[in-house]
């Protein structure tokens, strides 16, 4: 296969999502503009949003691919018009936003503020409609639990719970109602870097510092299966059509400059039910940030520290290799 | 010829040079043609041309998808033209395949059912190395007639031979307390016999004798050369070639065994003095292990 290069970015890439019907590809990065990319004709970029002040670390988008809503490091959250990128609504918080998620049924958002200039970190449950004219900036609940950082905090199930990664490597699940925290389970020995609900919306996937990937069952928070590399895993993605998942990570930036060893950054592709590595995509030039399928199962993409996004469009011998 | 209303000379060129106008063509056979012109880093003017077939695809898309692609661009490329931006956009130049890691299970799978087969190999293998050991002491026993062993005396008789071995066999598999702990050959078995025997004896030695040491060979010389040059001397047993052991680069020696003396010593008439890649050869006998230090390890280095 031949991989489309994104090179719009100019910083980290920090998430990147499909649309609902995979058409659209959104990309966030450290820089200040989110890009949205046409992922089924060649990768040409469709638009930039323009506005924040900080580096985007997450991103979510609605199901009607309509509107956009960011969370930034500049400490606000903004909705987006995804067709002409004007800006139409802003939350502003106290400390960076370093998760975005909209609820099942689209009437709440959940945002989660990071840790900094000693505010405690916290999940803001706040309204939310398809009418940007009638919204406001009200708050719901807010879910108070780790001490520091949640890298994701997503909604799950039909949208009465939350579930969230933290950098202190517990998982943890919350009662958007009650506001309650009803399980906290730590599985892992490093920090949380993504969290992802598979298609099949009944288990989750976490990918961290630890240097394994983890599949949980989300009803009971029970481990399913432990996926191990020797790097630390910095995202990874459930294959809505094989029994795949897909790992990005790597080296920790900070290390790359300063180590001698050959480096390789791939994408590993591992099987989730026998827990093996099936194979590697290399490509990258520095550590892999983001990966995700699209809906469809037949790309994936990845984006890298280099600010490089690569959409691979996935081979014929992929889906027709004998895995067992 | 400067014109008196241009305050700064050197911007004349600069504001009357103008890039030639985009083109785009389309010729018969189907083709777009696209040329654009732009100023390269070193200050040249630089032509593009891209040639692109369009091929009509039907793809089935939802509504929501259908109506999406008519949206224009907007923010950062609201200006470019439809298509895939240049420098933004691109297919990889190279062909990204999954590398596959397959081959390890397959091998693993392998392992598993040919345990019967690796065990049967692994006592071939004890067994060849038993009688290696003893060819040895029988050897030294040989040479040195008023070495004793154990008391008893020591003769050139294989059947003697054969029994002794089963006797020190029987004290090997007695004095070690677990079987599944390595011992070093040289202290199985009866340790005051190895003793006497002196160094470098009782444990597993290579036979050396029709083994050539080949020195002053390029650096980019491979084992497989090595086997190409000595071939039509003989049947070669082995070649070892060193290597540094960081670098992996070759060290300029190496050791050939033969399967005979014979064409060890055809091989040394012929080739020593030899010409081979630009450097002279050296072909001289290899030094027999035992004259070496025997507390370093017994392989040629």
């Amino acid at each position: 296969m031949r991989p489309i290069i994104l090179a719009g970015h100019e910083r980290p890439v920090t998430q990147v999502i499909y649309n609902r019907e995979g058409d659209l590809l959104f990309t966030a990065a450290r820089d200040r503009s989110p890009m949205v990319w046409r992922a089924q004709q060649g990768g040409a970029r469709l638009g930039t949003f323009e506005g924040h002040g900080g580096a985007i670390i997450s991103i979510d988008v609605t199901a009607d691919s309509k509107y956009l809503i960011t969370g930034s490091a500049d400490n606000s959250a903004r909705m987006w018009e995804v067709n002409g990128g004007k800006q139409v609504f802003q939350w502003d918080f106290k400390c960076p936003v370093s998760s975005v998620s909209i609820s099942p049924d689209e009437k709440h958002v959940a945002f989660a503020t990071s840790m900094l200039m000693k505010q405690e970190p916290e999940i803001h449950i706040m309204k939310f409609s398809n009418d940007p004219s009638t919204l406001e900036a009200e708050k719901v609940q807010s879910l108070k639990g780790p001490k520091v950082t949640m890298s994701r905090a997503l909604w799950t199930g039909a949208g009465d719970h939350i579930i969230c990664g933290a950098e202190d490597g517990t998982v943890r699940k919350f009662d958007v109602k009650s506001g309650e925290e009803i399980a906290c389970v730590k599985e892992h020995a490093g920090g949380i870097n993504d969290l992802q609900i598979a298609p099949n919306k009944v288990h989750f996937i976490t990918a961290s510092a630890d240097k394994t990937a983890k599949l949980w069952d989300l009803e009971d928070m029970s481990i399913l299966k432990t996926f191990k590399t020797e790097r630390p895993v910095n995202s990874a993605a459930i294959s809505p059509l094989m029994d795949h998942i897909v790992l990005g990570g790597g080296q920790d930036a900070s290390q790359v400059t300063t180590t001698t060893t050959q480096e390789r950054f791939d994408s590993r592709f591992y099987h989730k039910i026998y827990e093996t590595e099936i194979g590697k995509v290399g490509g990258h030039f520095g550590p892999i940030n983001a990966v995700a399928f699209s809906p469809d199962g037949k790309q994936y993409t990845s984006g890298g520290e280099e600010s490089v996004v690569r959409m691979h469009n996935l081979d014929e011998e992929y889906f027709t290799k004998n895995y067992n | 010829m400067v014109d008196s209303k241009v305050d700064e000379w050197a911007d004349i060129e600069d504001d009357e040079y103008q890039l030639p106008p985009r083109e785009e063509t389309k010729t018969a056979d189907g083709l777009k043609k696209v040329t654009e012109y732009s100023i390269s880093v070193d200050g040249f003017l630089k032509k593009t041309i891209t040639t692109t077939r369009e091929n009509k695809v039907v793809h089935k898309v939802s509504k929501g998808a259908a109506e999406r692609r008519g949206w224009k661009r907007f923010g950062q490329c609201a200006n470019a033209p439809p298509g895939p931006e240049q420098g933004i956009t691109a297919v990889s130049k190279d062909t990204v395949l999954i590398e596959w890691v397959t081959q390890i299970d397959e091998e693993e799978e392998e392992n598993e059912d040919d345990t019967l087969e690796q065990a049967k190999q692994k006592a071939l293998k004890e067994l060849r190395m038993l009688q290696m050991q003893q060819r040895m002491k029988e050897r030294n026993a040989g040479g040195v007639v008023t070495t004793q062993i154990g008391g008893e005396p020591a003769k050139p008789n294989w059947a003697q031979a054969m029994s002794m071995k089963a006797q020190n066999a029987n004290e090997d598999t007695a004095a070690p307390k677990n079987p599944n702990i390595w011992v070093p050959t040289s202290l199985r078995g009866n340790q005051a016999a190895a003793a006497a025997e002196g160094p470098g004896s009782g444990g597993y030695q290579r036979d050396d004798s029709a083994t050539v040491r080949v020195s002053n060979i390029s650096a980019k010389t491979t084992e497989g050369d090595l086997h190409e040059l000595f071939a039509p001397f003989g049947a070669v047993k082995r070649v070892y070639l060193s290597r540094d052991r960081k670098t992996k680069e070759s060290k300029d020696f190496a050791f050939v065994a033969f399967q005979k003396i014979s064409d060890a010593q055809k091989c040394i008439q012929t080739l020593n003095g030899r010409p081979y890649d630009h450097l002279i050869l050296q072909v001289e006998w290899a030094k027999p292990s035992e004259q070496r230090n025997p507390s370093t390890m017994q392989r040629p280095k």
